[in-house]
């Protein structure tokens, strides 16, 4: 009996996450993953489809861009708040002020995507505080209308997300760069290390569990860039900014085509999750090393 | 000498670097300006004046407040939406580290598998999940009720906080064992004593996180619910804004504003702990 | 110590039914009066609901307990996700056309054609009206709000440049001439942040030119490549050539900002505009005023492009025969004066007072009562929603670039021909 329990007990530490999750979050992906092989439209009962709704939406040209404008997503999010994160978070150890810094820069973080899109809306207008900062320093050349071509409008509205999510991804990697022992940081000085053999050498390998979280979750969070674009521009002008998600979403409660949005969902994450086990695996190999 | 130059250049470059964190620090807050200066100004001088204009009677900002919550009953939603934060993110925080804690340092078969299982419930699009729990939740009878939304609001936030604490049990993995072997204590003991406790950073940066993460959600608050005091409160302040809405823009902002005042205060309570708890660990071996 | 790891089980079972205490509290008894739900995505028609939701519980014993869902999508989704269940609202707003063509024919919609027949009987409403609100002789709802489509101009722009209200079209281009002149944008348009209004100024140029052309397209007699059309397309694109129109990117999400500032001086949307104004402190006959727009055409003169926000029962709600009851009552002059008062709206009863409407709209309202328009429906619901929601996109593409006007015509006549292709089959 004591044995017996000896067994199961490491798993009934799981099981309260696996019955929150599997009840309700993986419920609905299998949900989702069935309908994606019918054609459903919330009021008439599924037809069974087969393959035809995954077809469908490689085929169909807006794909490629979707998928595309996701990847740009994917590479700005990488630059701006995980780049931008660990260099302000290495850059701020050791400034003074940096409280109130660290404060302001996790501000934005605060507020919702509906009220971050809403602000920055009003900052890309053609009159718009950007543009008029911009006129008003004399670079007239770079004031344009920010969100109606591609693929400025991606550029821009990642920056605004950016404005968002630097907060966390700093406070992560300060966190991450206060487990490093201060002994080993005063031994390498002590053998005459600069700054940036410091922060090659000791901090980045130190903090790669810390980096696979802030990479793993950005690039998640590229790939269902949704809200923040359709406030600020629905996917458009013309399908011009549209993401993978906004694609998903446009199909599931625009046109009410259930199971090719659930299509979309499935290729979505089976892209997220293949990247996931990839990116793990690595970062435990070297770390185990 | 040589050593004095380089000790001048040294904070020359110093002063370099706040100067472009100073210009940068502006150039940050001034879309929070756009927020609190609308907040101040009538609907009319909203409209006519620039945006970052100074408002003429700063006073203003109550009269919006006061008719923001008038007009959204957002009075109706606070209670609901610190149950749904503080519950909701703590039960995720203890059943993410319980499963974290088994899938990094037990021996369970496959923990790799179980890591993805629970993972994946995060890498599928939020708006996927709206159908078939709205479906689901109308059939067992969890629709508009609190505890039906407290469950989402747990479930939705448990892969991640897995997440980061299977990473940093990972990290841990030794000072725990050696820790737990010494005191010779039992699995349950170590996770309360030894792994819990040494992951309070984490921990409260993830209740941080989603506490407002739950706070700021008012998709599923809409569609999973229907009555005033289920639904939570950015749901009703959302009533605002939109062309269907009922406000102007600087009732909207004045309500955004107000309605960020727990995240505000959660953050600023917790900074501290956050930020200092590891060293302290470490500082300790 | 040992007490703690002892308690570690109970803890978490305690803590996991923490909530279901708290839910406890909140589960409520049914009142004795019946109250059905309403919902709609309007939040500003919350008091107009709660008004006459009062007034018919003295009336009918019948309340109604409005729902507000404030992003239409999801709004959308939950009533179509609950529509084939008897979970069902009984009452929602919808959109009118072939917005509820599917919904009509998949039998979950409660019909109402005696209701509108009796209100008709009554002088309540025209006869002609109810066609709009469902199809082959049977009503499948009830209006909520008739809305048309207008010129608002701001009156102040207009005094300053010494602008009188155009009466042709020719007058139109004059005052547009002007203002564009004087650094005031003549056209507010925002494609970018409003992704379906691309659609405005291609029905109205339409029906300004030929209106039976608009309509022969709207059933796919017409290509939308015809000739005809893009010689109107051509029109308009040399109006946008012109500088006639707002830059894109010039709006941020808020349309009452740029006319009330008078950086543009006239503005082409539905007569609902009228509220965004009011929040933005703007008043009607005092700040602005509306005109339609003169026809290009003999026969576009008497056009009108009407848009109509019906409420629609459902068919499988449980309390169903309740919320008939309600419509019936809703229907009536009682509740149509009180809707009307609450909402600042256009009543669409004939037999509502007249001081109940508001005072910029009476003269419309009248001239439309006496006949003197042909009302055409707005493009959102008058195809189907399968071609609209593409071809918005592909005229928000002319917009931006008016020199890709074949490109555009050409991808809207294959959206077009693909549906009703698939559709003819049905």
């Amino acid at each position: 009996m004591q044995a017996l329990f000896r067994k199961i007990e490491p798993y009934l530490y799981l099981l309260p996450a696996l019955l929150l999750v599997g009840g309700l979050l993986l419920y609905s992906v299998a949900h989702t993953l069935a309908i994606s092989f019918t054609d459903w439209d919330l009021i008439t009962p599924p037809r069974f489809v087969g393959l035809q709704n995954y077809i469908d939406a490689i085929r169909d040209p807006t794909f490629t861009r979707s998928f595309s404008n996701t990847l740009i997503w994917t590479g700005g999010s990488l630059l701006l708040p995980v780049g931008g994160g660990l260099l302000l978070a290495v850059v701020l150890e050791r400034i003074p002020g940096q409280r109130v810094l660290k404060t302001l820069i996790y501000l934005p973080a605060i507020l919702s995507t509906t009220v971050v899109a809403a602000i920055w809306s009003y900052v890309y207008t053609n009159n718009g505080v950007l543009n008029e900062t911009l006129r008003w320093v004399g670079l007239d050349a770079l004031a344009r209308p920010w969100l109606v071509f591609a693929p400025t409008n991606t550029l821009a509205m990642i920056v605004a997300a950016s404005w968002r999510a630097l907060g966390p991804s700093m406070v992560l990697f300060l966190v991450g760069l206060q487990t490093i022992p201060p002994e080993l940081i005063e031994a390498a000085k002590i053998d005459g290390a600069g700054e940036r053999l410091l922060f090659w050498r000791i901090k980045l390998p130190l903090l790669r569990p810390i980096t696979a979280i802030v990479v793993i979750m950005s690039v998640i969070g590229s790939f269902m860039t949704f809200d923040l674009v359709w406030v600020m521009t629905q996917g458009g002008p013309g399908r011009s900014s549209e993401t993978l998600a906004v694609t998903m979403y446009r199909q599931a409660f625009i046109m009410w085509r259930m199971g090719y949005a659930g299509a979309v969902a499935v290729i979505l994450s089976t892209i997220v999750i293949a990247f996931s086990i990839f990116y793990l695996r690595e970062t435990l190999k070297r770390s185990a090393v | 000498m040589i050593e004095r130059l380089s000790l001048q250049r040294r904070s020359l470059d110093r002063y370099l670097v706040l100067g472009l964190l100073c210009l940068f620090a502006l150039a940050w807050v001034t879309p929070l300006a756009i927020v609190a200066l609308s907040s101040m100004k009538t609907p009319r001088e909203q409209s006519q004046s620039g945006i970052l204009a100074l408002p003429e009677n700063a006073a203003m900002i109550l009269e919006n407040i006061t008719s923001a919550s008038e007009l959204s009953g957002i009075g109706n939603g606070i209670l609901s939406s610190l149950i749904y934060a503080f519950v909701g993110s703590f039960t995720a925080v203890i059943v993410a580290s319980s499963a974290a804690y088994s899938i990094a340092m037990l021996k369970i078969r496959f923990p790799f598998f179980w890591f993805l299982i629970i993972y994946s419930g995060t890498v599928f699009p939020f708006q996927m999940y709206l159908m078939p729990l709205f479906q689901m939740y109308q059939t067992v009878g969890l629709y508009d009720t609190r505890f039906g939304m407290l469950l989402f609001y747990s479930a939705i936030a448990v892969p991640f906080c897995i997440f980061v604490f299977r990473n940093y049990f990972i990290g841990m993995q030794g000072e725990v064992i050696e820790a737990a072997s010494l005191d010779g204590a039992s699995s349950f003991q170590t996770y309360l004593r030894i792994v819990l406790p040494m992951a309070k950073a984490p921990a409260l940066f993830l209740f941080v996180t989603q506490f407002s993460w739950i706070w700021n959600d008012f998709l599923f608050g809409q569609v999973l619910a229907k009555s005033d005091d289920v639904r939570p409160v950015m749901t009703s302040l959302a009533m605002l804004s939109g062309t269907y809405g009922k406000g102007s823009i600087p009732q909207q902002m004045a309500g955004a504003l107000t309605a960020s005042i727990p995240t505000l205060i959660l953050f600023f309570a917790l900074q501290k702990h956050f930020m200092q708890g590891i060293i302290l660990n470490t500082a300790g071996e | 110590m040992n007490k703690n790891s002892n308690a570690f089980w109970p803890v978490l079972v305690a803590m996991l039914l923490i909530p279901a205490l708290v839910v406890g509290g909140t589960i409520t008894a049914q009142d004795d009066p019946v109250v059905i739900d309403w919902a709609n995505d309007a939040a500003w028609h919350e008091a107009g609901q709660d008004a006459v939701s009062e007034a018919s519980l003295g009336a009918t014993g019948i309340g109604v307990n409005t729902v507000i869902f404030s992003s239409t999508d999801s709004y959308q989704a939950a009533v179509r996700g609950a529509l084939p269940t008897d979970d069902a609202f009984p009452l929602f707003d919808w959109w009118f056309g072939y917005r509820m063509k599917d919904l009509v024919d998949a039998g979950l919609l409660a019909d109402v054609t005696d209701i509108w027949q009796k209100h008709i009987d009554n002088g309540g409403y025209p006869a002609s009206m109810m066609g709009s609100f469902g199809f082959d002789g049977r009503a499948y709802g009830l209006p909520k709000m008739i809305n048309y489509w207008v010129v608002f101009y701001n009156k102040h722009v207009f005094a300053e440049h010494d602008l009188e209200v155009p009466t042709t079209w020719d007058d139109l281009m004059a005052v547009a001439e002007t203002l564009s002149n004087n650094d005031v944008t003549p056209f507010g348009l925002d494609v970018v942040g409003c992704r379906w209004c691309s659609f405005i100024w291609f029905e109205e140029m339409m029906v300004r030119v030929d209106p039976a052309l608009y309509q022969s397209v709207m059933t796919g007699e017409t290509a939308y490549n015809d000739p005809q059309v893009v010689a109107i397309m051509e029109q308009w694109g040399a109006l946008l050539d012109a500088g006639y129109f707002s830059q894109p990117g010039d709006f941020a999400d808020n349309w009452a900002e740029p006319f009330v500032s008078g950086s543009i001086g006239m503005f082409l949307i539905g007569d609902w505009y009228t509220a965004s104004l009011a929040r933005a402190g703007f008043v009607a006959g005092e700040d602005y005023g509306i005109f339609v727009m003169p026809g290009i055409t003999e026969a576009g003169n008497r056009s009108l492009i009407i848009e109509g926000r019906p409420l629609l029962l459902a068919e499988n709600s449980p309390q169903r025969d309740v919320a008939l009851e309600f419509a019936d009552y809703f229907m009536g002059v009682e509740a149509q004066t009180i809707w009307a008062e609450t909402s600042d709206i256009n009543s669409p009863s004939l037999l509502a007072p007249e001081e109940t409407r508001p005072g910029h709209l009476v003269d419309l309202a009248n001239a439309v009562a006496n006949g003197e328009y042909e009302l055409y429906t707005r493009y959102w619901e008058a195809t189907p929603p399968q071609i609209v929601e593409q071809v918005v996109d592909l005229l928000g593409q002319f917009v931006l670039d008016p020199a890709a006007l074949q490109t555009v015509l050409d991808g809207a006549e294959q959206i077009a021909q693909d549906y009703w292709a698939s559709a003819g089959g049905e």
